[in-house]
């Protein structure tokens, strides 16, 4: 079972929206996906350079060392992750831990006009650690214009912070964790001042998500000062067991070119074919600090309830840093004090040392 | 009557002398709205008030411009803004109506419409915009728009984020010192 939470740590699908403190107010700045995460494109390898890392050159960035861009030119895009955790977990039950693989993945993007088409092949095996070469995630997305775009094919819909750290609360007990892919469509305005997407989508039965849901997805953010996004998002979705209501609030902070908070709050409405109604609440405020240019030092604060009505509480609290030392290289640490009152009333270390390199 | 001609001169230190004044100007890079943001200190000035009116020169060091990514300053500098043949930008107000009541006891002027010229990669074209005064000694402040094609600068584009043709400038005098002379 803690594999199975460790390997959902963090998606193959790195995004950082807190990048808008460097004035970056969409995703597509760096991503071939206007949603974020997934490949870089040229621009994005550039400014992993530039703007993200302690060291290194234009060259070094580029796309397994060697393609460039200016020659390729930006209809295609290619890149990949290896992703690996050092864990540690303590408490009065058990002490363990160890190393495990996350992600091995090949990724591709190819535009035509305004047409693009893009993939991710390759995974982990969680049981056995072994490599597959399947095809996770596609879609094929048409751009009408600079701000409006249509994308339909297999991605975890837009709901709450785009951040790679699918182990949160709000990203874990939301179902928003690798595996819940679902064949989906949606409409997006990426503006000066908003962001907007409206999805339909439906999990398969093979997918991580509780079960095969038909949903909803709607997302309004709006831009303040360039360095500061809010937002809003609802879900709504129905299956054969349960229908489900999510409704929350976020905000990415950019306070200085240095100093940077995210955000998020949700509050979930669940109800069974038994009409008996689950209400629960999560809630996740990271804060970071850049002392030097790709090292960051955070802290992390998480809180949740599973069940309004019950004991059900989950306290998170933990420090550690990021950095990026060079383009290609990333490191992040956290060790967390963290407690779940149904568990146990103590509290438990924990503490991971991830290891991602993009080519 | 004896005309009444106040002339006064508003000197402001230059960029040899510290932090004293500044340009902002703020681009848009399309297609995914990247906020270009840049400031650069070196401001200096020639200003008089004759006949109720504003006039005279703003002089901005462009070599001090910087955006916060290395590369970035240097493609604006070198390739687009061509500042080793280009190095100042000149900005000429030729008519900044002074408001009614205006005196150098009460200087303070609250966003009048000003007109002028902007001389800018060897290029001289006409801006309108807005100037303020907030207090004798202290700040006045310049804003206005152009358009990149205006002053034949190339639009910028790298990459594949290409930046939109009109820019925010904002230019800053801190420290500033009315002098007259009747």
């Amino acid at each position: 079972m803690l594999i199975l939470i460790l390997l959902s740590l963090f998606n193959k699908a790195q995004a950082f929206p807190e990048m808008i403190r460097h004035h970056y107010v969409n995703c597509n700045a760096c991503h071939v996906a206007n949603s974020g995460g997934g490949v870089l494109n040229s621009y994005g390898r550039s400014i992993s350079a530039e703007v993200l890392s302690s060291f290194g050159s234009q060259n070094e960035a580029r796309a397994f060392y060697m393609i460039d861009p200016e020659k390729i030119g930006s209809w295609l895009n290619v890149g990949g992750d290896l992703r690996g955790l050092q864990y540690h977990q303590e408490n009065e039950q058990v002490k363990r831990g160890g190393f495990i693989w996350m992600d091995a993945s090949l990724k591709l993007a190819a535009t035509l006009k305004k047409l693009t088409a893009s993939l991710s092949l390759g995974k982990v095996e969680q049981s056995n650690q072994s490599l597959k070469p399947d095809v996770t995630k596609y879609s094929l997305s048409y751009q009408f214009t600079d701000e409006l775009s249509l994308r339909a094919g297999l991605f975890v819909p837009t709901y709450g912070l785009n951040i790679p750290q699918h182990n949160f609360l709000v990203r874990q007990y939301l179902g928003y964790g690798p595996g819940t892919e679902r064949q989906a469509i949606d409409l997006q305005w990426n503006g000066e001042n908003y962001n907007f997407t409206a999805g339909i989508s439906k999990s398969l039965a093979s997918s991580a998500v509780r079960d095969e849901e038909v949903a909803l997805n709607l997302q309004l953010l709006k831009n303040l000062s360039d360095q500061h996004k809010i937002g809003l998002n609802y879900w709504y979705g129905e299956a054969n067991n349960y229908r489900i209501i999510k409704v929350g609030a976020q905000a990415v902070l950019g306070w200085s070119e240095k100093f940077y908070s995210l955000f998020e709050v949700d509050q979930v409405w669940s109800k069974n074919n038994s009409d008996i109604e689950t209400q629960s609440i999560f809630e996740l405020f990271k804060c970071a600090y850049e002392f030097k240019k790709g090292f960051h030092l955070q802290l992390v604060e998480q809180w949740g309830k599973t069940d309004v009505a019950s004991s059900s509480e989950i306290q998170y609290l933990g420090g550690g840093f990021l950095w990026y030392p060079r383009p290609h290289f990333e490191l992040e640490s956290l060790y967390a004090k963290r407690r779940v009152l149904a568990q146990s009333n103590d509290f438990e270390d924990y503490a991971y040392l991830m290891l991602h390199y993009y080519f | 009557m004896k005309p009444i001609i106040v002339i006064a001169a508003l000197v402001f230190l230059n960029s040899a002398h510290a932090s004293l004044g500044k340009v902002q100007f703020e681009a848009v890079g399309r297609p995914s709205m990247i906020k270009i943001k840049g400031e650069g200190a070196g401001v200096s000035s020639n200003l008089q008030i004759n006949q109720n009116k504003i006039q005279g020169q703003i002089s901005f060091n462009l070599e001090t411009l910087k955006t916060g990514i290395g590369l970035r300053d240097e493609h604006m500098k070198e390739k687009y803004l061509e500042i080793k043949q280009n190095p100042l930008a000149v900005l000429t107000l030729t008519d900044v109506q002074l408001p009614l009541g205006w005196s150098l006891q009460k200087p303070n002027i609250n966003s009048s419409v000003f007109k002028g010229k902007l001389l800018l990669h060897g290029t001289e074209h006409e801006v309108n915009g807005h100037f303020n005064v907030d207090s004798p000694q202290i700040k006045g402040e310049a804003q206005f728009e152009i358009k990149l094609s205006d002053f034949n600068i190339s639009i910028p584009e790298y990459l594949g984020i290409k930046v939109v043709d009109l820019v925010k400038i904002n230019v800053q005098f801190d420290q500033l010192k009315i002098v007259s002379k009747n």
